[in-house]
């Protein structure tokens, strides 16, 4: 309770600290779209000051009180604008930048972001949805969590799909979240897809480290994706086609300059592709579609409305009418309101509902079996911003979750039609929990060279009547060593109420999803972290090097041996451990120019200890992999042509290996005539991995019947260029003639091109 | 779950595996290990009891054979 006093203490003197000065906040836009633009600089030219923009694309800078005030804007692809303001009170304004494309001839020189070096954040990366799109796609699909799986301190799953793992925290310590609602498996396709279609997307932001006390409830990451708002000024639209899926993107204004929609829908076709390799037993179909309208009521009221669909069918008929029906998905729906008060506080409220589901179905003749597993929330918060002088932007708020989760059912009835049974939700088990937090941060400019970033965060749990109640302190410092290098030292505590029981086959849907209760104790981690950073050549270039050290407390696995299909209670065949990771990421990005991409490396070693498993022994986690390089580039050849490939390698997965064997007298024909004898677990690794992906896109603006103006795009592209068989895993035989033990390696997706298609109107 | 559910849950990765998988024979290091003793008893109705003592090996030694066991009787 001390540091929530001494917090609240901090944060009471930064208010008293704002006086003769004015604000000047509002927002920054696209001229042409009135879409809000993310992370724009604002800086005054008086004294250096500044601010940027934040996922609201807002602002508020306070300036002292003089005659004329200039203020410079700035992003990047944009031409810089220079505003003078007059003005002895606080003001509001607008101010709109004019993209690079539509100013043909001209040489766009904008002011540099250089926030990786002056901000008190540490572990923070934003993707450009302009980099998503030129870079190589598996099957065409352009895909943000297959990028983020190139990034410093981010491991992807298994082969070919979507999964990651951030500084050695299992999948769920991922909170993903589509414009603030939370996507429980944000995968298509059992993961090769992402659920994210890249046309709706406006930013991408991952942080791993250094967590501001407004992001909690999970330990390793927070994914933030934003929805474009669509634009305010013109109808425009864009479509696409690939191997897997057809997509469209409409926008356009509703009341001009006041309201927008959009709306962005993609559709697969795979069956189209199965059908002549499988005879029609196989069918696949996949779809996800976003909506959002907003309306500006007055120039201090924004609301939004957004909902978000993704789900998957799958169904397989085996020999002897045995079929498998697989259904999965996420909806999500948000109702949020922006409010701009006095002194330019600024406020953001959500109401925020999602939804996710699991269906597995199997019948044979008049048996039929089907689980369901699922979570649904519903979601309220309320987040205030304030800029009180240039030295404090000040973060409070409060967050409240109510959970409800479907941790697993069993039915034996037969469906009335098709191959799944449509369940009554209200009929099975249900586990009911509330999570509400509450927290404020500090952005403080101690000195010229000194700033931190420090908070609390105060979550409370409760669930079948237990509770929970932690004090989460966060801490980031930055020193500037000079105007383009800086070292920075994170602290933070973190705390997680819901978990992922991983099923131990694969980065399959399956994986059950339990709230903490008496039993399962919240998974907690301390986090440190220290880095140095370094821009060159005018901000073009930014480089980093950061050590970290996590450890992970109430850890859930599965207990040896647990077979799920004889358990009536999963509770108690949960056991629970410890966990620590720390490794070294090495990261340099090239951000501007026809070359762009970067190169990241990560050594780092993941253990886990649990008192029931491996002996009471530490391990390597199944997600470990103590070397990571990833390398990304784009270059832009000509106007019309963009070439981009990437190159990763990484150590092997650890598995478990039998170490000895003995004959088995009697019984033992079921293990090939031996009994084995395990003395570690994960004692072994596959192979090292290693993949090259290439593509190129073909970019051309055209017109048809003279009238009707639109680009079209050709891309075509190479996953695992060089079609090297990388371990999916390895299972052990004996061999017919020999009789010796045979180690076998599975390898999944070799060389595979695809093309596809896209037009912007 | 049963079988039946974990098929249903392999469906995607099997459909995949058939259309694009391979699979070849590989080395795999054999890890650290220590020979240990072991002993098998068979106890069944009207049987005399049995109890084979023999020693592990390693899991990719090849010298293992049924002529190697020793055994005997209660």
């Amino acid at each position: 309770m001390k540091i929530l006093f001494l917090c609240i203490a901090c944060l009471s003197l930064a208010f008293l600290c704002a006086a003769q000065r004015i604000t000047v906040n509002g927002y920054v836009k696209d001229a042409a779209s009135k879409e809000i633009l993310i992370d724009a600089i604002v800086a005054n030219l008086a004294d250096h000051s500044g601010t940027v923009t934040n996922q609201y694309g807002y602002f508020s800078i306070p300036v002292k009180t003089k005659d004329t005030i200039a203020l410079l804007f700035s992003f990047a692809g944009y031409q810089s604008v220079v505003k003078k303001i007059a003005s002895k009170t606080d003001i509001q304004i607008e101010v709109l930048l004019v993209s690079g494309t539509a100013l043909q001839g001209v040489t766009i020189s904008a002011a540099r972001n250089d926030d990786n070096v002056k901000k008190p954040q540490m572990g923070v990366i934003d993707v450009p949805v302009s980099a998503i799109r030129e870079l190589p796609a598996l099957l065409g699909e352009r895909d943000i969590l297959k990028i983020i799986q190139l990034l410093p301190g981010v491991q992807q799953g298994a082969e070919g799909t979507a999964g990651f793992y951030v500084r050695g925290g299992n999948i769920d310590q991922n909170l993903i979240q589509l414009d603030e609602a939370t996507l429980y498996n944000p995968n298509h396709l059992f993961g090769l897809v992402s659920t994210f279609n890249v046309n709706a997307l406006n930013s991408v932001k991952l942080i791993k480290g250094g967590f501001p006390a407004q992001y909690g409830g999970r330990l390793s990451s927070i994914l933030a994706v934003s929805m474009r708002d669509g634009s305010k000024t013109k109808y425009q639209g864009e479509a696409g086609i690939g191997l897997l899926a057809a997509n469209l993107t409409l926008e356009g204004p509703i009341q001009k300059e006041k309201s927008s929609f959009i709306i962005s829908g993609r559709q697969s076709y795979i069956n189209l592709l199965l059908q002549p390799l499988t005879s029609n037993s196989t069918s696949y179909a996949f779809y996800d579609l976003n909506a959002k309208v907003n309306y500006e009521l007055g120039n201090k009221d924004h609301f939004f409305l957004s909902a978000f669909r993704g789900n998957d069918n799958a169904s397989y008929t085996g020999a002897n009418s045995l079929n498998y029906a697989v259904n999965f998905g996420n909806s999500a729906a948000l109702l949020r309101w922006n409010h701009i008060y006095q002194n330019g506080l600024f406020s953001n409220t959500s109401l925020i509902y999602n939804d996710y589901h699991l269906q597995l179905g199997t019948s044979q003749s008049n048996y039929y079996e089907v689980l369901y597993t699922g979570v649904t929330d519903v979601n309220a918060k309320t987040a205030f911003t304030a800029s009180l002088n240039n030295n404090h932007t000040i973060r409070f708020g409060a967050d409240y979750v109510y959970h409800t989760l479907f941790p697993g059912t069993f039915s034996a009835k037969i469906p009335k039609k098709g191959n799944l049974l449509n369940i009554n939700k209200d009929s099975i088990e249900r586990r009911f929990s509330n999570e509400i937090a509450l927290y404020a941060n500090d952005d403080y400019q101690a000195t010229d060279k000194l700033s931190l970033s420090y908070g609390v965060r105060a979550p409370f749990f409760a669930a079948s009547g237990k509770t929970y109640f932690f004090i989460e302190p966060r801490l980031t410092l930055q020193y500037l060593i000079n105007t383009q290098t800086s070292v920075k030292a994170s602290f933070t505590q973190m705390n997680q109420f819901v978990h992922l029981i991983a099923n131990n086959t694969a980065s399959l849907p399956a994986d059950i999803w339990l709230s903490s209760n008496a039993l399962i104790k919240p998974q907690s981690s301390t986090q440190y972290a220290i880095g140095l950073f370094k821009n060159f050549m005018d901000n073009d270039m930014e480089a980093s090097a950061e050590v970290y050290y996590k450890s992970m407390q109430n850890q859930v696995l599965f207990k040896e041996g647990t077979v799920l299909s004889l358990t009536t209670n999963l509770d108690a065949q949960l056991t629970f451990g410890k966990g620590k990771s720390y490794g070294i990421e090495l990261f340099v990005k090239k951000r501007f120019g026809r070359l762009t991409g970067w190169a990241s490396y990560t050594l780092s070693r993941t253990d886990q200890q649990f008192a029931e498993l491996n002996f009471g022994k530490a391990f390597p986690a199944s997600f470990d992999r103590t070397h990571n390089l990833a390398l990304v580039a784009s270059y832009q050849l000509s106007k019309h042509w963009t070439l981009s490939a990437d190159f990763v390698l990484t150590s092997g997965k650890p598995y478990t290996l039998p170490a000895g064997k003995i004959i088995a007298y009697d019984g033992g024909s079921l293990y090939d005539g031996y009994y084995y004898d395990y003395t570690n677990r994960n004692n072994s690794r596959l192979a090292a991995y290693n993949r090259s992906d290439i593509s190129a896109s073909h970019k051309k603006e055209a017109t048809l019947f003279h009238k009707f103006h639109f680009t079209r795009e050709w891309i075509f592209g190479l996953y695992n260029a060089y079609s090297r068989d990388n371990p999916y895993f390895v299972y052990l035989t004996i061999d017919p003639l020999t009789k010796q033990p045979q180690a076998k390696q599975v390898s999944l997706l070799p060389i595979v091109p695809a093309v596809s298609f896209n037009i912007k109107f | 779950m049963n079988n039946r559910i974990t098929g249903a849950l392999l469906l995607g990765v099997l459909g995949a595996l058939t259309l694009f998988s391979c699979t070849k024979d590989i080395t795999v290091a054999q890890p650290p290990y220590t020979n240990r003793a072991s002993g098998q008893c068979f106890i069944e109705p009207d049987s005399v009891p049995v109890l084979y003592l023999n020693a592990t090996v390693p899991y990719f030694d090849p010298a293992v054979k049924k002529t190697n066991w020793s055994y005997g009787t209660l």
